[in-house]
């Protein structure tokens, strides 16, 4: 019966499922995003074995993160610590990438080692640099031939694979050579850190003694750094607040079309009144014609957004800058966004149908 | 006496400037097993007294009781609707998208029904009506007579000890209108269902056993209806020729089929029914 009648007037309910299922495909997408460059990072942190990852206190986007040199070499001083490698990060266009990771390591550092080299030889000279598996394919070169970075050239000394794939969709420059073309020296964008094993029990306290003696440095579990990444937090918040906006113009759009059912079914809401239906019945098939919309109308939406996701993945240029995962979670969340959407819209709705006084209503022509 | 059906001074007043007293001090029994009819014409407070008599309404001032039960008293007036009346509207109101056989199971959906026990009783209703191979039809598929048979099937779903039906034929041509009289008729026999129709035509109101004539909110008449005939007599003494006739006048018209003569006699005829 609920069925039926949402089926009666075919367009509406079809244009009010549409509305509703752009919003919630757009909530997957984003909540997808967010949850691929979570893991994205969390394997940048992790990738190397370091157990904590530095970063600058307060910062608005991780491209921003400066620390000293000097810290670097305070903490690998510290007796809990096997070793600390630095890392400059910068997103710079390069030809037809409008985003391409350009990381400055060490070349003899820890951080480098997992950075496993597939084709060529790893990074000797400062003139040099080696690319990731993706961005090689992409540009389609190799050992021997040149990238052009801000305007100097490189010789590419290797092609690399790391699994991750941000980073095989970058490149690696000396670091030395990375600070000088960034402007940066004697900085570095983030500090991995490796612990002893034996102190493996004492990560937290090492993590509190760095931030007590560098105020400006922020300290995490690398496997805990991504979710506090600033640039995380941003795509979260605006997933948050279009997921808000998506429920309160998909709630007016429900509410809008079951006001318009109730007002079409006046006579017919009397007839079942009259028939002995009570009040909280009539409540309930309003509620449950609208939660039914708006609960096709989500899994509409994950379907969607599954699309979404496919055709920004599909997208060459973007190609390892946005790397999303659809987790359960981010349907879950797309799912309780159109239930609670369609409680909202089909609450009052309800109420007016409940409200109807049965021979007021059995008259309305 | 076994009343269904007892009213008291039974009054509405509609508005509050110009009031319409739709309904003016009516006393009216019903008893169980009766087939009868409120007739009068528009406005003369026969469909608010049905609405009265089904709890869809509340009088003004007055009394009425329904089964035993004072309904001023009765707090749950949905079961109450749902349990002893049924309801045949003129326009048959059924849900367009539903068959007949949903249709019929509507008001079971307000009891605790299972599935399979509510279609049973739904199939067996449209057996009674006799629209058992139109079970699977939607509204739009069946004849006016038809839909308006499935509608009382509707109304006795929950078995009503008193079914309600406001102008049942007025939406129908007078071969369907006859035969969902005898439906009500069969109804009333055979379930022993007391059935109050209320129509402006004489004509079904005629069909019934019981007439009660409203105007302007009071009962002007109350009778049983031993002899249709002497019905047909009342109906024609109220015509033009009717009156004619009664005043001692034959019309210029139909002077020559030589009614002159057997003047006398007619008026004392109309004079005494």
């Amino acid at each position: 019966m609920v069925l039926k009648n949402l089926w009666r007037r075919k367009g509406r309910t079809l244009l009010t499922l549409a509305g509703i299922a752009i919003g919630v495909a757009v909530v997957v997408a984003l909540l997808a995003l967010a949850d691929g460059m979570t893991a994205q990072i969390t394997g940048m942190a992790t990738g190397g074995g370091a157990d904590v990852t530095l970063m600058q206190e307060g910062i608005a986007d991780m491209s921003f993160s400066a620390l000293g040199e000097e810290a670097g070499e305070a903490i690998a001083a510290m007796p809990e610590v096997e070793w600390v490698s630095g890392l400059l990060f910068n997103i710079v266009p390069v030809e037809q990438r409008p985003f391409f990771l350009v990381m400055g390591m060490d070349p003899q550092g820890a951080g480098i080692r997992h950075f496993r080299i597939v084709e060529g030889t790893p990074l000797q000279a400062d003139d040099e640099v080696v690319l990731g598996r993706m961005a090689a394919d992409f540009f389609d070169q190799g050992p021997d031939d040149e990238l052009v970075l801000q305007g100097q050239r490189y010789r590419i000394a290797g092609v690399y694979e790391t699994g991750v794939a941000y980073e095989d969709a970058g490149a690696v420059l000396p670091l030395a050579e990375a600070q000088r073309l960034f402007r940066k020296r004697d900085q570095v964008s983030f500090y991995q850190v490796k612990v002893r094993p034996e102190a493996i029990g004492e990560v937290d306290a090492l993590i509190d003694k760095i931030q007590e003696r560098f105020p400006d440095v922020a300290a995490y579990r690398s496997s805990e750094f991504a979710q506090n990444a600033p640039d995380i937090k941003n795509l979260q918040t605006m997933a948050g607040a279009v997921s808000l906006i998506g429920l309160l113009a998909g709630a007016l759009g429900t509410m809008n079309t079951m006001l318009m059912s109730v007002l079409e079914r006046t006579r017919e809401i009397g007839t079942l009144r009259a028939l002995g239906w009570r009040k909280r019945q009539v409540l309930g098939l309003i509620l449950q014609e609208s939660l039914a919309l708006s609960l096709a109308g989500g899994l509409m939406g994950c379907l969607l957004g599954v699309g979404l996701v496919a055709l920004i993945n599909l997208s060459p240029a973007l190609k390892g800058a946005f790397v999303s995962r659809l987790s359960p979670s981010a349907f879950a969340t797309g799912l309780i966004v159109a239930l609670v959407l369609g409680a909202l819209g089909g609450l009052y709705p309800a109420w007016r149908a409940m409200r109807l006084q049965p021979i007021e209503a059995l008259r309305y022509e | 006496m076994d009343w269904i059906v007892e009213t008291r001074e039974l009054t509405k007043v509609y508005g509050d400037g110009a009031e319409v007293r739709a309904l003016d001090g009516v006393n009216l029994t019903v008893q169980e097993g009766e087939f009868l009819a409120v007739m009068g014409p528009s406005g003369s407070g026969k469909s608010t007294l049905l609405n009265l008599l089904g709890a869809l309404d509340r009088p003004t001032s007055g009394e009425v009781h329904v089964a035993g039960e004072r309904l001023a008293e009765v707090r749950n007036l949905d079961r109450f609707r749902s349990r002893t009346v049924g309801f045949v509207f003129q326009l048959h109101n059924l849900i367009p998208t539903l068959t007949s056989r949903e249709n019929v199971e509507v008001p079971l959906r307000a009891g605790h029904l299972s599935r399979r026990a509510r279609r049973e009783r739904a199939e067996a209703l449209l057996t009674l009506v006799g629209l058992a191979e139109r079970a699977d039809h939607l509204p739009a598929q069946l004849s006016g007579g038809e839909r308006q048979r499935v509608a009382i099937a509707r109304a006795l779903a929950n078995e009503p000890r008193l079914l309600l039906a406001d102008e049942p034929t007025g939406n129908l041509d007078s071969t369907s209108g006859a035969e969902v009289m005898a439906m009500l008729r069969k109804l009333n026999q055979e379930q022993g269902t007391t059935v109050l129709v209320v129509t402006h035509d004489p004509a079904v109101a005629r069909s019934t056993d019981r007439i009660v004539a409203l105007h302007d909110g009071r009962i002007v008449r109350d009778e049983p209806l031993e002899n249709p005939y002497l019905e047909d007599l009342r109906e024609f003494r109220s015509s033009a020729l009717g009156q004619a006739l009664l005043e001692g006048r034959v019309p210029q018209e139909i002077q020559e089929l030589g009614l002159q003569s057997l003047l006398p006699g007619i008026q004392s005829v109309l004079a005494r029914v």
